[in-house]
């Protein structure tokens, strides 16, 4: 709380997306990045200024966590930008979906068509063609980064006629 | 009399049919949800997802689920949902197609009006429904300021902006009383200020149905001191809104009354489908601005929803 938001370059973190998710980024390079402590980027509307102002608590949504080896997108970041993707992409069924974004680790079976994602990395997880949050896929296994606080048991609740 | 009957007794004069007013309070809310209007090409997906057509709305889609959805008369995109289990609950809101929010609570954004591209000032900002229905409304363009004293209540705020997708909001835990008077100008700013919640009767939640009387009057101070801090920082020819969710004139005219000078006017206006009450011009033996007259106070039985009252106030120069 209360720490610096910096005004960086989104150039690296532009292109990075590109490369990672094989998408347009027409809508991100329209946005203004931020860097807050060392290794948290935000992403924000181009004309967003907070001035002089301080303390400040947040600038637009958070985005990718840089630092270790391989960057992290945020499951919001994912959300909002990720509709375009065609690589590092895995599509979800309605009970999988459902694990995902309850936290639950899935397995896919050894004949599944999806296992064809590279070993480990970060990718969109999505349902009917809809992302719905960042996950670490690792050798046929997908990890999900749902925040805990937004957890949610079933996409089919309360009922889908 | 219990204890609804007794916090409203003192608006017996006030307002048209008090049984009706008494009655309503003691009835739940209705709930309300919003279309994200920035999750457009979202909710199309899912809508086809779902083997509904690519026109469908979110409301389209709660009825899949179950809930009874009705329309709201004054407002597109917004509907009052009954059933099921709390639509905050449901993938719709997961992935930021919809916000949850009290109906009345959506006016205040209505009368501001912010347009794409201004910079705007909330400066009571927290939870937040307020902020993202003024947020989306510019469509992810200009700045909104979004401040509150506590910072653990900007926590509900800032994850609803993560959530919907909001680009162009600024949160500041800043006190109102001291925010920094170069941070302005602003465009325009909501001023939805700490109050006595009165017109919270109504919702079900245990720490807003208490009603605070005793603040009626305390609050008076802390609410004029914000609004002449803020109104420094809005530009010439900008609008503020000024709202409570409360009936308490001492909390609503006598606080403009007291802070607007010559350079404030409030203006009349209307929101169709939403019927309104005028401002007093008198109250407790003391005659006030004339122009209060132009504030709208939202009775619960008018509508079916919590109680607010509503000013909108442009400045102007002060000799003109
Ligand atoms: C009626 S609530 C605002 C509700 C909010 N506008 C919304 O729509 O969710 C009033 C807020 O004023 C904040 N507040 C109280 N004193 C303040 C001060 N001195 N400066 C700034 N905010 C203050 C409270 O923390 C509280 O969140």
């Amino acid at each position: 709380m209360g720490d610096r938001y910096c005004p960086v370059d989104g150039a690296p973190y532009l292109e990075w997306w590109q490369q990672q998710f094989d998408a347009p980024a027409e809508t991100l390079r329209a946005c203004s990045f931020w860097q807050r402590g060392r290794f948290s980027i935000w992403v924000a509307a181009a004309g967003v200024d907070p001035g002089e102002l301080a303390p400040v608590d947040g600038v637009g949504i958070p985005f990718l966590r840089t630092g270790r080896e391989v960057w992290k997108p945020t499951s919001v970041a994912v959300i909002e930008f990720g509709l375009h993707a065609k690589r590092n992409v895995v599509d979800l069924d309605r009970d999988e979906t459902s694990c995902f974004l309850d936290r639950e680790v899935i397995e896919f079976a050894e004949d599944d068509p999806r296992r064809t994602l590279p070993n480990r990395g970060f990718v969109i997880a999505r349902y009917h063609g809809l992302p719905v949050g960042c996950g670490l896929w690792r050798r046929g296994t997908l990890g999900s980064s749902v925040p805990k606080g937004r957890r949610l048991a079933d996409v089919d609740a309360p009922i889908r006629n | 009399m219990d204890d609804t009957a007794r916090a409203l007794q003192r608006y017996k004069e006030l307002v048209d049919d008090w049984d009706a007013l008494v009655d309503v309070s003691r009835r739940p809310l209705p709930l309300v949800v919003w279309q994200n209007p920035l999750r457009r090409t979202h909710v199309e997906r899912l809508a086809v997802g779902v083997g509904l057509d690519r026109g469908a709305t979110v409301g389209d889609l709660l009825a899949t689920r179950g809930y009874e959805v009705e329309p709201l008369a004054w407002r597109k995109g917004a509907w009052r949902v009954r059933g099921v289990d709390k639509p905050g609950r449901t993938l719709e809101h997961y992935l930021g197609l919809m916000h949850v929010q009290e109906e009345v609570s959506l006016a205040p954004s209505e009368v501001l009006a912010a347009k794409a591209g201004e910079a705007v000032l909330d400066f009571c900002a927290a939870p937040g429904g307020k902020t993202a229905c003024i947020a989306v409304g510019m469509r992810n363009t200009g700045t909104v300021v979004a401040n509150d004293l506590r910072p653990q209540r900007l926590r509900p705020l800032r994850s609803n902006c993560e959530r919907l997708g909001i680009l162009n909001v600024v949160i500041t835990p800043i006190n109102g009383m001291r925010f920094p008077l170069d941070a302005g100008p602003f465009d325009r700013m909501l001023l939805d200020v700490p109050c006595s919640c009165e017109g919270n009767l109504r919702d079900s939640r245990p720490s807003t149905r208490r009603v605070r009387h005793s603040q009626v009057e305390g609050r008076g101070g802390l609410q004029a001191t914000l609004l002449g801090r803020a109104w420094k920082l809005l530009r010439p020819g900008g609008v503020m809104v000024y709202s409570t969710c409360t009936f308490a004139p001492e909390e609503n005219e006598l606080v403009l009354d007291y802070a607007l000078g010559e350079d404030a006017v409030i203006e009349p206006f209307e929101i169709a489908g939403l019927r309104h009450d005028p401002g007093v011009t008198r109250w407790a033996g003391k005659d006030l601005r004339a122009d209060c007259a132009n504030l709208a106070r939202y009775w619960p039985h008018h509508n079916n929803t919590g109680g607010f009252t509503i000013a909108r106030i442009r400045k102007v120069a002060a000799n003109g």
